[in-house]
């Protein structure tokens, strides 16, 4: 069962900012994703990681190279919804309620009134948010408000999840607890999901596999698997295994990598 | 506890009940010199409005109707100016560009002009008014629209939105505050250019009228102030529903949260 649904070839990032400074943000990458496959793309500012997952999202265009999702450009992905994509900030729409807010996307699509109720209502149920329908995304708490972002972005069903950095601004124990929503979501739906982070144990402990990138030169550094047993559970968090994935992680890059920063 | 009421409520009605018995004690006509003649006591003024209540009512509507028709008006063509310089940038800030300078030119100075274009006294009010307001909302209706999250945007992109949806269903809903913004820039500004406009109009009805002509004849000075203190009771009645109506529809915004 090694489907690929993204396959990245010898891409390239260079960012020009037109007074002939130039900076290489993605050299030459080559990459596969697998269908169903939880991958994290880890790494500190500036290493190109979010470029990467906006150039598969289709909202940048990469300086050369290719990327393939399930046989399409990203262009015809995004346009046939097979991303969902959730940011860091919730970015909820403060006029419409939580529900208005998950309809969003089906509404664009023209889902009739009906139709996308009953879906975002189901929707809501999946971030255990039921009964929240009807607030308004300022009544919310920051953790209740990125669930609503997942919702939204699970609302057209897409088959892949495209996720930014969306836990770093929850505190710790909020952060926990959307780890184990978002696990739980995964390995009911089966989705793809790509995961940005700038945080190892998030990485290790969410993924199937952790690609890692490091700045100054941007290059990615090395891909790891990792051997936890799933489904992961939070005394994961304690045991040594989860400490020998991130220490071999941060073998990786730490020699040079502070003196790059 | 602090109390919110005391900062909203009691605090200006005092300071408006000390500054009227200041007047009406003349205090501050004895401490800067001023005559009975150049600011009658607030009980006369009122006396005067309730004397020709009648006549105050009749002038206030004439000042009213094309006050609040060249108000929309002028609202309704700036926010279109906004919206059209937010889907093509470079023509429609040009409009916007035109619009903020014909809307510098002084009111005083377009007001006779205009008094000589249109020969019917609610025509050349409406158009001083609907231009003298058309700027502040284009202004603050672009503002609006374009103050988007980045990442607001880019999940609409995600979810294959058209730019006539984004428009729509983002940028629009989400210029409402600024859109209220504007409509309490305009409504002084609205006010003052019927005044004015009535100030220089050869026609004889209207407050800002009643309030040259009053003020002019020797016995007639308190009935003068009871038509400025009518334009200003009129003002504040449109500013106040403006407010109620933004707290109505931006209930959402972070401005008008109550907790």
């Amino acid at each position: 069962m090694t489907e690929k649904v993204i396959e990245i070839r010898n891409l390239n990032m260079i960012y020009s900012n037109g007074k002939g400074n130039e900076k290489k943000v993605i050299d030459n990458l080559s990459l596969d994703i697998e269908k169903g496959e939880f991958v994290s793309l880890l790494g500190p500012s500036g290493c190109g990681k979010t470029t990467l997952l906006r150039i598969i999202a289709d909202l940048l265009a990469p300086t050369s190279g290719e990327v393939s999702v399930a046989g399409s450009s990203p262009r015809e992905a995004r346009l046939s919804h097979k991303y969902g994509m959730v940011f860091q900030s919730p970015a909820l729409m403060e006029w419409r309620t939580v529900l208005e807010n998950i309809e969003l996307p089906l509404e664009i699509q023209g889902v009739s009134r009906k139709e996308r109720r009953v879906i975002a209502e189901k929707q809501l149920e999946t971030v255990d948010l039921a009964g929240y329908g009807n607030s308004y995304p300022a009544e919310l708490s920051g953790g209740m408000k990125q669930r609503v972002g997942i919702a939204r972005a699970l609302s057209m069903n897409p088959e892949i999840l495209l996720m930014d950095e969306p836990f770093s601004a929850l505190d710790e124990f909020t952060k926990e607890r959307l780890h184990g929503d978002l696990l739980r979501i995964w390995e009911r739906t089966e989705k793809t999901i790509v995961f940005v982070t700038h945080n190892i144990g998030e990485a290790v402990y969410l993924s199937d596999r952790v690609c890692v990138f490091s700045s100054n030169p941007a290059r990615l550094a090395g891909v790891f698997d990792v051997p936890l047993a799933r489904p992961r559970e939070h005394v994961m968090l304690k045991t040594e295994e989860y400490y020998t994935e991130i220490a071999k992680i941060r073998e990786t890059f730490e020699e040079k990598f502070y003196e790059n920063i | 506890m602090y109390d919110k009421r005391i900062q909203n409520f009691v605090l200006p009605a005092g300071a408006g009940i000390v500054l009227i018995l200041l007047l009406q004690l003349q205090v501050i006509h004895r401490i800067f010199g001023i005559s009975l003649l150049q600011l009658p006591l607030p009980s006369s003024v009122i006396a005067a409005f309730l004397d020709s209540f009648g006549k105050i009512i009749q002038n206030g509507w004439a000042t009213l109707l094309p006050a609040l028709a060249g108000m929309i008006a002028g609202a309704a063509a700036g926010y279109l100016v906004a919206a059209f310089a937010t889907v093509f940038r470079t023509g429609g800030y040009g409009a916007l560009f035109i619009m903020t300078l014909v809307n510098s030119v002084p009111i005083v100075a377009l007001a006779p002009l205009m008094n000589r274009w249109f020969e019917i006294p609610f025509t050349a009010k409406f158009a001083v008014i609907a231009v003298a307001s058309s700027g502040a909302m284009a202004v603050n209706a672009f503002h609006g629209m374009n103050d988007i999250e980045d990442n607001a945007l880019q999940m609409m992109k995600m979810t294959a939105a058209t730019g006539r949806q984004i428009l729509f269903k983002l940028r629009m809903p989400a210029s409402l505050p600024n859109v209220f913004t504007g409509f309490k820039v305009i409504v002084p500004v609205g006010m003052l250019a019927a005044i004015i406009s009535e100030y220089f109009s050869g026609k004889t009805e209207g407050l800002g009228y009643m309030i040259k002509y009053c003020l002019k004849v020797g016995n007639m000075k308190q009935t003068g102030w009871a038509y400025i203190l009518a334009a200003a009771v009129l003002s504040l009645i449109i500013y106040a529903a403006v407010c109620a109506l933004e707290t109505r529809f931006t209930g959402w915004h972070v401005s008008q949260r109550t907790k």
